[in-house]
């Protein structure tokens, strides 16, 4: 399986280096590099995760926290914004906040959390960005154990909490993931909002072969999640059980959004920990219907629940349709759910080639890292208790086979990564990773893989649809290529990605590209002969009829 | 022969344990080899009330329970002891395996189940245990060698056969795992097998011919599933899939119904387990299995003194445990202490109120000792608790019958049993206790019942046959 043995890659050299053997179909065999190089511990230690570890074992130590990028300032590049927990007990640390690294680019990043005003000193988990108020600003919704908090752009790199906006009677539940979509269609964003467990009281630690250890998320009563209606005014209302959303009370982690069934809305999945997945089915109007069962998400191929972290939602297999991989625990399958169209999945993981992880597999990023015109998978790996278990292994990349497969590429142990996210960092038509590691420093992982093709970056801006122009789908062709994604919010492991939409472009796609959005109000729009290698900006062409109230 | 120095060793250390945990008093007797400790407790009951004290519990709140984490201790060197004294006994080896496989760290089991190996090549529950290991790895390939292996010595254990098919198939081996469970199938005399586990070889098969893209035959096999043991939630939600995809939404929609009853159920178990689930208890449950485990080694060995020491303290560390009151029950009676063993089994009746065997062997053991009101006492107490479990009415009738002689008694529960459960058996016995009672008219028209429900019983004619000669 491993070109050469893990433990000879000390964690000074952390370069991915991995060259395998890629078979085209009817082309000629070449190499293919995948290659991250970690920016230093003079950039990454502007923040450092904190997981609020007590002695005692509570499951939340075990579970922050995500990451988020974003273009806060608006100056075209990415930004990244890191979850920490905080202390479970006693007064909130100051020094224990999330933290906003400001990018400056050159991989030069600022630690601009005391000025934007996001020192968030609650204990988090989940992040979510998203122009909730349609004003050209991404905003930030960060879930915790304890009261949430919407961080509002004001528009000149400063942030104002409006936390009083998103309180619910389930603030004292174990925050997950969260995401923003537009449920409704009326143009602007909704939340929803994951929660895990709610945490039995008095804590009683648990002891499994003799040690204390983190305990079942069976052992605590399960929790609903809650979905907040945008009004419109600058105010939500929570209506998921009005709506459908939340009926079921689950142990939630990642959630994301798509539109599983190509019916023009956006869905809800909910990746829930060793109990079914939850797959919320719009129904056009804003209405949901939980339906992961018949989908054939909800349950591993062998019917069984898995314990369900991340998900990445994007093509793998090339025909054109969402797929979705979903991490989970130690020594289970990392499960592939290849969509087989009218709404229905199945788990082709050992299909596949798939393997079990022998670390919990956490945080997901699905992109083309080498251009290849082909979707990989970056897997952020950690245990649950990292001192208890000398191997920890590092961060996994599958590196897709084109033949609807992936081979497991080896890396040097990292940190115990939770959070991950993909963006281009360095503009330099690569994707590149972030980690959030718990209780250790960020990793930033600059791309520096050879781009065996060329690619394109586009950025979505609504403006009869919601601004983010999140649910908008698009297609990328050209001779002998097709390529398919839609913008969403939530993904990974309680985080959320770049809004840029990054394509690998083969070199073997001829003639000129064609791009399509179709964006979520219906509207279609293509732009023909678009030049490679550059990131584009579609702005929303509307009849002054359609136009955003 | 093992050494007098080793068993005083061995004895020592259990006694230790005992005042470890429980703070008896020891006396020491005696000097040098061969020195035993005599414990002079002050109370019964050993160790265990040390899991039971409230004080105890809270010591949860600020970390692991010093009393779950030393009787694991406490069992690493009793079996450690029970090596020195028995080194060349592969059963003790396999304990000493087994305890670090489940309490201590796997690679240090794996090691002690490939020294098993050394010695007992072949030994299907070390093969078994090191192919766990390899799963619980990731080296699937590995366990199914492992597995070949141990399927060789137990070639019907269907356990192991579907252990062996799930490696194959986590391994890509999906052809291999289908021919593992077609043989299975075709060769093994299925009729002898759990109908649960047939129907977990054909879920099994079902999910491999779904990854083969042979949907009719998975299809075939969750029907099967689902015929052998109509609970399989998971294959009736393999079936409402299939059948949704074939457009058959009423069929599907019967099959989801079925599996949301079946889950909704199964969740709502397992949320009361979690209320109630206790490591500790869990833990002291384990290590008293393997004492009595270890006790029998000995009691093999003809060291019945190490054996009955290490079955006292699996009683003290689990009240609960009914095998190790059970064997110091039966050395008790061969000891001819009849009280003692009546006390034992009294024991583990009374920390099994909902076991209806344990109440038996108990009630079985007063009535030996003449406690007929304890043993009637305790079985009606088990009728009125359980109503609906008829073999405690049968037992409590047929003691009615056979030993306190209340024939009316039993006639009373016989009815109802019969009105609920009208069998041949239970007909055969209102018979016999309609004839006690003086009842044969009654008696006779229910062993023509008994008859008429298993015609070719020629035990039943002869009774029948009787019954009118009185009359």
């Amino acid at each position: 399986m491993f070109l050469f043995n893990r433990k000879t890659l000390g964690k000074a050299a952390f370069v991915i280096h991995c060259v395998v053997v890629q078979f085209l179909a009817g082309a000629k065999e070449s190499l293919a590099q995948i290659t991250f190089e970690p920016l230093g511990s003079e950039v990454t230690s502007a923040f450092r995760h904190f997981d609020g570890f007590t002695g005692q074992y509570r499951l939340v130590e075990a579970m922050t926290g995500g990451v988020a990028v974003l273009d806060y300032d608006g100056d075209g590049d990415e930004d990244i914004y890191l979850l920490s927990g905080q202390d479970l007990d006693g007064e909130p640390d100051s020094r224990k906040t999330n933290a906003l690294l400001r990018n400056d680019g050159s991989n030069v990043f600022v630690n601009v959390t005391q000025t934007a005003g996001v020192g968030d000193t609650g204990f988090s988990l989940g992040v979510a960005v998203g122009d909730y108020n349609n004003d050209g600003c991404p905003d930030i919704f960060v879930n915790n154990y304890g009261r949430n908090n919407l961080y509002q752009n004001n528009g000149d790199g400063t942030f104002t909490s409006v936390a009083h906006e998103l309180t619910s009677d389930l603030d004292a539940a174990m925050a997950a993931g969260c995401c923003f979509l537009d449920r409704d269609g009326d143009g602007d964003l909704d939340l929803f909002v994951a929660n895990y467990v709610r945490e039995s009281f008095p804590h009683k630690t648990h002891v499994y072969k003799g040690k204390p250890t983190y305990p079942s998320p069976l052992r605590h009563k399960a929790e609903r999640d809650l979905l907040f209606d945008n009004l419109g005014d600058g105010h939500f209302r929570e209506i998921g059980r009005q709506i459908g959303v939340g009926t079921r009370a689950s142990r939630s982690m990642g959630v994301t959004t798509f539109d599983y069934e190509d019916d023009g809305d956006l869905d809800i999945l909910v990746a829930n920990d060793a109990e079914e997945n939850f797959l919320y089915a719009n129904d056009g109007s804003g209405n949901f219907e939980e339906v992961g069962l018949l989908a054939g998400i909800a349950l591993d191929a062998r019917g069984l629940p898995q314990a369900s972290m991340g998900i990445a939602c994007l093509d793998l297999n090339g025909d054109h349709r969402l797929d979705l991989y979903m991490s989970s625990y130690s020594n289970e399958f990392a499960a592939f759910y290849e969509n087989k169209g009218d709404g229905f999945f199945d788990d082709e993981t050992v299909r596949s080639g798939g393997v079990a992880f022998r670390n919990i597999t956490w945080g997901i990023v699905a992109a083309d890292f080498d251009n290849d015109g082909a979707v990989d998978l970056y897997i952020g790996c950690g245990d649950l208790d990292d001192d208890q278990r000398a191997d920890v292994e590092g961060n996994l990349v599958l590196w897709n086979n084109h033949r609807g497969g992936f081979k497991e590429l080896p890396q040097p142990a990292g940190g115990s990564t939770r959070g991950v996210v993909g963006a281009d960092l360095n503009s330099d038509g690569l994707v590149d990773v972030v980690c959030n590691n718990s209780s250790d420093l960020p990793e930033i992982l600059i791309n520096t893989s050879k781009s065996v093709g060329g690619y394109l970056d586009v950025r979505l801006v609504g403006t009869a649809c919601n601004r983010d122009a999140l649910g908008s789908r698009v297609t990328l062709q050209a001779d002998g290529y097709r390529a398919i994604q839609q913008l969403t919010s939530g993904t990974s492991y309680q985080s959320d990605g770049s809004r840029l939409l990054h394509f690998g472009v083969p070199d073997a796609a001829g003639g000129d590209l064609q791009l399509t959005v179709h964006w979520p109000d219906g509207s279609t729009q293509s732009e023909i002969s678009v030049t490679r290698n550059r990131c584009l900006q579609v702005i929303q062409r509307a009849r002054p009829s359609d136009a955003r109230k | 022969m093992i050494s007098n120095r080793i068993v005083g060793c061995l004895l020592s250390l259990v006694c230790l344990s005992v005042c470890a945990c429980s703070k008896k008093r020891i006396a020491q007797v005696g000097n040098g080899q061969g020195a035993k400790q005599i414990e002079v407790s002050e109370a019964e009951g050993g160790g265990a009330d040390v899991l039971e004290d409230p004080a105890e519990a809270f010591a949860f709140l600020s970390g692991p329970s010093p009393a779950g984490l030393a009787l694991v201790e406490e069992a690493r060197r009793t079996v450690s002891a029970a090596r020195a004294a028995l080194p060349r006994s592969v059963a003790v080896r396999k304990l000493e395996a087994a305890l670090e496989f489940e309490f201590g760290a796997q690679e240090v089991a794996r090691e002690l189940w490939i020294d098993v190996l050394a010695d007992s090549p072949e030994d299907p529950v070390a093969l078994e245990r090191l192919a766990q290991y390899e799963i619980d790895h990731g080296q699937h390939e590995s366990a199914a060698e492992y597995l070949e292996r141990a399927l060789a010595a137990l070639p019907d254990n269907f356990e192991l056969i579907l252990l062996l098919a799930k490696s194959q198939r986590n391994a890509s081996q999906l052809d291999a795992a289908k021919a593992t469970l077609e043989k299975s199938i075709s060769e093994v005399d299925t009729k002898r097998v759990d109908r649960r586990l047939l129907a977990e070889v054909h879920f099994e098969l079902a999910s491999i011919c779904c990854s083969q893209g042979e949907q009719e035959s998975a299809a075939e096999n969750w029907r099967e599933s689902v015929g052998l043991f109509p609970d399989y939630r998971e294959a009736h939600l393999a079936l409402a899939r299939y059948l949704a995809r074939r457009g058959e939404a009423a069929a599907a929609r019967e099959h989801l119904v079925r599996y949301r009853e079946l889950q909704s159920k199964f969740v709502d178990e397992r949320e009361s387990g979690r209320e109630t689930y206790d490591d500790d208890k869990q833990n002291a449950r384990d290590i008293a299995r393997l004492y009595t485990e270890l006790a029998s080694v000995f009691l093999g060995e003809a060291h019945s003194d190490v054996g009955v020491k290490l079955l006292e303290r699996a009683a003290a560390i689990c009240p609960s445990d009914i095998q190790s009151r059970r064997m110091l029950a039966w050395e008790a009676s061969q000891a001819g202490r009849a009280h003692e063993a009546t006390k034992w089994l009294q024991s583990a009746a009374d920390q099994n109120l909902d076991k209806l065997q344990c109440q038996i062997e108990a009630a079985q053991a007063e009535v030996a000792g003449g406690l007929l009101q304890q043993a009637e006492h305790r079985l009606a107490k088990y009728v009125q608790a359980y109503p609906q479990d008829v073999s405690a009415k049968v037992s409590l009738a047929r003691f009615f019958l056979s030993v306190i002689s209340k024939p009316r008694e039993a006639v009373n529960l016989l009815e109802s049993v019969t009105s609920e459960h009208p069998t041949s058996e239970n007909y055969e016995l209102l018979s016999a206790a309609y004839v006690q009672a003086g009842e044969r008219t009654k008696a006779l028209a229910s062993i023509d019942r008994a008859v008429s429900l298993d015609p070719h019983n020629s035990q039943l004619k002869a009774v029948k046959a009787m019954i009118k000669q009185e009359d």
